[in-house]
């Protein structure tokens, strides 16, 4: 057992001395030029005591955003209002005044007659817009009023008992006396007929008086959502790690701890420690006509390859294979650098790509570390110049100064000149073109010679090829954060970036980019992955927010927030952005997006991994 | 981000980034932050017109929601069963998951694995794009459709991701494969007939027949299982990737006194937290106290420092000596303080990037050589320490870096290996001296520059931080020489001319001072620092107007710089030219500068105190003074004592020295 020293004692005074460090590195060396002016300053004494800082930054009431402040009260009555959908008996009248008002008034939360529009045997899909009668919008009056239309709303979820309710406010406007909310409402439960979810768009209107427990005026539903799946026997995806790779002496101890605990064992150095970057790469590198897979680790613990058995089960053999390595890795590649017919790897590292051979389906030799923008984040592969041999691509996020002090200083964002909405001190993206003769492996920076070094300072996460222009070349998005993507279109292995001329610049915190024809016209569409946060929508569209910005830099702030983008390719020339009327905006704080048909329609479905940072406290998604 | 600038040469917001330390802070303490948040899943519903374009989020119902930190995500068909499968690594545990999909009836489909020539296209065809014509019957007007579907072969997209190079096509009610066309990134262009849904193909380049892949000899009988996540341990080593002499700091004796931690021994020693309340720590003491020949046997010494008491904490220091007097440990004991402790924790802290406070028991290990060997999170057994003194291998960055590890693996060795890891050694010792020097310990920083320099000879930063460090000993001569190497390697340099400048300014030697701060200024015109420095020459050159246009220059180019108007107070208290004096701004300057600092920054309470001084204000001026006093480090109380004595008798002598 351990035992901490007493919180808000010693602690305190821990925090505020390391943020003073932190500070004084922001400003170059200790004491920089202060100490020689007529009276010494130190460069940096926080006053106040930090910890006790960011408890207040945390809180929304100290941060001059009124909005926020209620949004945050108005949260709370609606997590008291899903404790009362999960559990309907809890339900107390008294409890009820507490948050509706006798003037209370909605209409049916669970909509009468919803339309069926999309059926199969997998998912069924019901909406309903609300056209509800001035009749129906009254239907529930008074506290007890929100009571019946609670019970109502759940009754489809009738038998279930892990109901979960989750309420995301993502726009808070005052109207006169009263405020007016909105925010997506999520229900979901395995029930006796299979599994039900339900996503719905509440307006809320709430009296002004009390900015600590506001009550409701009136609800109203704006959108409604729900889908079943009549599978009785579990969900669709069911988590069969276990059976897979859990007879591995790694699995345990490597791969069922997260990097909270490995931070407190392992030194690190360079940036994105905190973020954990464990990419995948899926390939079959024995031959045997089975899937294999490579699973990048960080800093001090060795990667992960599992060979997939006949069975289904994959055997770990990194250190067999000889790619146990344990440098900071971020993402991989199993792809063919030689033409040899057999999967050779590709690593992208702090410092650089490494290329390793395979050596007879049994290991994999190393050949070449080709020094790029150290700070690799995604790698993508094809033959761009059409010579018949697979050339590489390298996503790079900060620039090569600035890694070890980067994170430590607080992030990209801390950097004295960054321009949030559009930033272009990032590091540097690589093409490295193939140039394997016989048995001596090179690969050869190919990106200002290619035109790839036009918008190259951004803070890149990840890029894929596609041709977009059905033109039969490869042409390059690249997904950036802090600002604009790129799109470059390949002209004879020239590039141009054309992303803002074809409306796909999607300036925001691209972390992902997949491709695909999701509308089967025959031309492929982008979909790329950023960040949704409530707390952005509502606090961006607030009146006083940059209020004296031009136009052009609140919209692109406003679009910082909203989520994923699905841009639509229209015929090869330009894309169009129908992320709100497909829906498919909201994926949280969005990493790894893929495309792919889950249910075998023929149609792709999208797939969203996301979430930053999980601690230990409860601290909810943004 | 309410506080981004909106172009770059808006300057720096210094609110934006407080709020950005604050929130880095809030992270780095491990706490969650976006976290808990489900993956999602939005179901293309294209086949029915009545979804007009608009995806299900079928989040929940697919089974995809897990609330982890998500970070790549891959799709592949695993089992070969005929539906597409995912792995999934996340930040937190489980660190990766294998979703099977159970799709009841997964034949609906076709794949392809495409196989290039090997010459004009690379084998695995990245780049070719798979056509397929499916034809179905139409149910109302009952004659055949046909639908088109397209996929190209890609490697790497997503976000750190490479899916499966298969292409996989679902058929759903569509009834047969019309056509299969290829087109390979060459221009060739394939047409195949005849294939059959269900049915794993692979497609050669040049081949007239698309071949049936076998199905697999076993089927793939997985079962769901969730994964059981092991309860979170705090008990951790860590063992730092760079040799760091630590520093020598100071605890309490038993008697109150104030002791330095001598390193120079040629002992080890061991740094053990405890407290008289927690039953680990004392547990861990009495096993030390067991084994004590063995440890010094092993030539290490413990010293068991205390820390009752500290905050709010309201143990009495009796119980130390209580518990040390009945158990009779048999060695060191004494008591930290929260400077220490703060100090410790931050050189816990410098080594990750997850700095929640130290537990009790925590221990730092320091080899007979003064490095840092290891730092242990909770008890630690004489075994571990003996083992890790065994096996401490200062001189070999390669072995460090695989003690330094959470497992065993190896590393990626090639040619740039040892210059890499040498690289990141000096960044460490950069980081490190400049702790060093931010607490006073400017002679174990100098150390480390000469240790940094030794690794890279060429370092002009190097000798800039080892003359600013030497000019902060008073060490001028070898401090100059440090610069001018320092320009001798980068003569563009702003910053060695910065230093070599405000040496000579020290020193007064102002000419020179003159010209290396302003060529420090043309090679920076922005630099704070550099405005401030040629301001307070000016001053010393007798040149006010000049002095006080760099410091409103300073002002301007960042309005949060406490120093700008500390040294623009201190003129307008101070100045022997009388034209120039103006008490009443001074003390408006001196309360922006002290409120900067947060009223706990000593220089700028002295000066605060002298402008009021100038004004007359003897009691406000006494009171500062002695709020001055209270925050300053010992070296230079005397000279802030000395002016307070002064204002008590009412007497202001523009000329007395700034306090340094």
């Amino acid at each position: 057992m351990l035992m901490r020293l007493h919180p808000h004692t010693v602690t305190l005074i821990v925090v505020a001395l390391s943020i003073l460090g932190t500070s004084c590195k922001q400003s170059g060396a200790p004491g920089e030029g202060m100490q020689s002016t007529t009276n010494q300053t130190p460069s940096a004494a926080i006053a106040a005591d930090p910890h006790n800082l960011w408890q207040r930054f945390d809180d929304p009431s100290l941060d001059g955003w009124s909005s926020e402040v209620f949004a945050a009260a108005a949260a709370a009555q609606f997590k008291q209002l899903g404790k009362w959908i999960e559990k309907p008996d809890t339900m107390k009248p008294a409890e009820l005044t507490e948050l509706a008002l006798p003037s209370f008034r909605c209409g049916p939360l669970l909509p009468t007659s919803p339309e069926t529009v999309f059926d199969s045997a997998e998912f069924e899909v019901q909406r309903a817009l609300t056209t509800e009668s001035t009749a129906d919008a009254t239907r529930f009056a008074g506290p007890e009023g929100l009571g019946d239309a609670i019970r109502q709303l759940g009754r489809g979820f009738m038998g279930a008992n892990d109901l979960r309710s989750k309420f995301k406010i993502f726009k808070v406007r005052p109207q006169g006396d009263t405020i007016a909310t909105e925010q997506y409402v999520e229900l979901s439960a395995k029930v006796s007929e299979g599994f039900l979810e339900q996503h719905a768009t509440w307006r809320a209107v709430w009296e002004r008086k009390s900015s600590t427990a506001p009550k409701l005026l009136s609800l109203q539903l704006i959108e409604f959502e729900q889908t079943r799946s009549p599978r009785v026997e579990g969900t669709l995806f069911a988590d069969s790690t276990e059976a897979v790779i859990g007879h591995n002496s790694s699995y345990e101890p490597q791969l069922l701890r997260g990097m909270n605990h490995w931070l407190l064992r392992i030194p690190n150095s360079g940036s994105l420690a905190n973020f954990g970057h464990p990419g995948l790469a899926v390939g079959d590198v024995n031959g045997d006509g089975l899937e294999d897979l490579y699973v990048c680790q960080e800093q001090g613990l060795p990667n992960r390859l599992l060979l997939q058995n006949v069975d289904g089960t994959a055997n770990e053999v990194s250190a067999k294979w000889g790619v146990d390595w344990l440098q900071n890795s971020r993402s991989a590649l199993l792809v063919d650098l030689d033409n040899d017919g057999d999967q050779d790897l590709v690593l992208g590292m702090l410092g650089g790509i490494a290329v390793a051979s395979n050596e007879n389906e049994k290991a994999f030799q190393l050949r070449q570390v080709i020094p790029t923008g150290r700070d690799v984040t995604s790698l993508t592969a094809t033959d761009f110049d059409q010579d018949g041999d697979l050339d590489l691509y390298a996503a790079v996020y900060y620039a090569d100064d600035v890694i070890f002090s980067a994170d430590e200083a607080g992030g990209p964002a801390s950097a004295q000149n960054l321009v949030y909405h559009d930033a272009n001190i990032g590091g540097r993206n690589a093409l490295l073109r193939n140039e394997i003769a016989a048995d001596t492996w090179n690969f050869v920076d190919a990106t200002e010679e290619s035109g790839l070094d036009m918008n190259n300072h951004r803070y890149s996460l990840a890029a894929a090829w596609e041709d977009f222009d059905n033109d039969g070349d490869p042409d390059l998005y690249v997904a950036n954060d802090y600002g604009r993507d790129s799109l470059y279109e390949n002209n004879d292995g020239q590039f141009q970036d054309i992303g803002a001329a074809a409306g796909a610049e999607d300036a925001a915190s691209g972390m992902s980019v997949a491709w695909g024809d999701l509308d089967h016209d025959g031309w492929m569409d982008a979909y790329v992955g950023n960040m949704w946060s409530s707390a952005g929508n509502r606090i961006t569209f607030q009146p006083e927010f940059k209020a004296d910005a031009q136009g052009e830099v609140k919209n692109r702030l406003q679009r910082f927030a909203r989520g994923n983008t699905l841009l639509q390719n229209n015929g090869g020339k330009t894309f169009r952005d129908i992320s709100g009327p497909a829906g498919v905006a909201m994926g949280r704080w969005a990493w790894s997006s893929q495309l792919a048909d889950i249910n075998n329609d023929g149609w792709k479905d999208i797939l969203i991994a996301n979430g930053y940072l999980t601690g230990n406290d409860s601290g909810g998604d943004l | 981000m309410s506080r981004s600038p909106e172009d770059e040469a808006a300057g720096h917001n210094q609110q934006r980034n407080q709020a950005n330390l604050l929130l880095n802070q809030m992270m780095l303490e491990g706490r969650s932050f976006s976290g808990h948040e489900r993956n999602c899943a939005y179901l293309n519903c294209g086949s029915s017109p009545e979804a007009r374009g608009r995806f299900a989020n079928v989040s929940a119902v697919s089974g995809i929601d897990f609330p982890d930190d998500g970070r790549a995500l891959v799709t592949t068909d695993w089992d070969q069963d005929g539906d597409l499968d995912i792995w999934i690594a996340n930040r937190n545990a489980p660190r990766i998951r294998f979703l099977q999909n159970q799709l009841s009836e997964p034949q609906r489909f076709v794949s392809f694995q495409l196989v290039g020539n090997g010459t004009t296209v690379n084998l695995d065809a990245i780049g070719a794009r798979v056509e397929v014509e499916f034809e179905s019957e139409h149910e109302t007007q009952e004659k055949t459709e046909t639908v088109t579907r397209r996929q190209s072969v890609r490697a790497g997209e997503g976000f750190l991701s490479q899916n499966s190079k298969r292409l996989h096509f679902g058929a759903g009610p569509l009834e047969r494969i019309e056509r299969v066309t290829v087109y390979w990134p060459d221009g060739e262009r394939q047409q195949f007939g005849s294939l059959e849904i269900g049915r794993h193909y692979q497609v050669t380049q040049g081949s007239k027949r698309a071949v049936v892949l076998p199905p697999r000899s076993h089927d793939a009988t997985l079962t769901a299982n969730l994964q059981k996540v092991p309860e979170a341990d705090q008990q951790a080593a860590l063992h730092p990737l760079s040799p760091l002499a630590f520093p020598p700091l100071t605890y309490r004796t038993l008697d109150g006194d104030r002791q330095r931690i001598a390193t120079e021994g040629n002992r080890a020693i061991l740094i053990n937290l405890w407290a008289s309340w927690c039953q680990p720590c004392l547990k861990e003491l009495v096993a030390f106290a067991k084994q004590d020949e063995v440890l010094q046997d092993a030539g290490l010494d413990v010293i068991a420092l205390n820390v009752d008491g500290l905050g709010e904490d309201e143990t009495p220091p009796e119980a130390a000596t209580a518990f040390a007097d009945r158990v009779q440990l048999p060695f060191t004991l004494g008591r930290a303080d929260a400077t220490l402790l703060d100090q410790l924790q931050q050189l816990h802290d410098m080594h990750t990037t997850l700095r929640p406070p130290l537990p009790l028991p925590t221990s730092f290990l320091i080899g007979p050589t003064g490095d840092l060997i290891a730092i242990y999170k909770g008890p630690v057994t004489v075994e571990t320490i003996l083992t890790d003194l065994k096996e401490a291998n200062p001189s070999d960055r390669e072995e460090r870096f695989r003690r330094a590890a959470g497992l065993p693996g190896r590393l990626l060795r090639y040619d740039g290996l040892a210059k890499a890891l040498e690289a990141s050694e000096v960044e460490r010792r950069f980081q490190y001296a400049d702790w060093l020097q931010t607490h006073g310990f400017i002679a174990n920083a100098i150390k480390q520059y000469s240790e940094i320099l030794q690794l890279d000879p060429d370092s002009a930063k190097a000798q800039i931080d080892l003359g600013s460090a030497l000019l902060a000993t008073g060490g001028l001569e070898k401090a100059e020489a440090a610069l001018k190497k320092a320009i001798e390697i980068e003569p563009k340099s702003s910053r060695a001319h910065l230093r070599l400048g405000s040496l000579y300014l020290k020193r007064g030697q102002r000419e020179l001072a003159l010209e290396h701060l302003q060529k420090a200024e043309k090679l920076s015109p922005e630099d704070v620092s550099i405005v401030n420095n040629l301001g307070t020459l000016y001053d010393q050159m007798g040149q006010y107007q000049r002095a006080i246009e760099q410091f409103d220059r300073a002002i301007a180019l960042m309005p949060g710089e406490a120093g700008s108007y500390n040294n623009l107070a201190w003129l307008r208290a101070t100045c022997p030219d009388g034209a120039f004096r103006d008490a009443a701004q001074a003390v408006q300057l001196a309360r922006k500068a002290c409120q900067l600092t947060g009223w706990n920054d000593f220089s700028t309470l002295d000066t605060l105190a002298t402008a009021y001084a100038a004004q007359g204000n003897w009691s406000e001026a006494v009171k500062w003074q002695q709020k001055a006093i209270e925050f300053a480090p010992p070296p230079q109380q005397a000279d802030l004592k000395r002016r307070l004595e002064a204002f008590k008798q009412k007497s202001f002598a523009p000329q007395f020295p700034p306090s340094e």
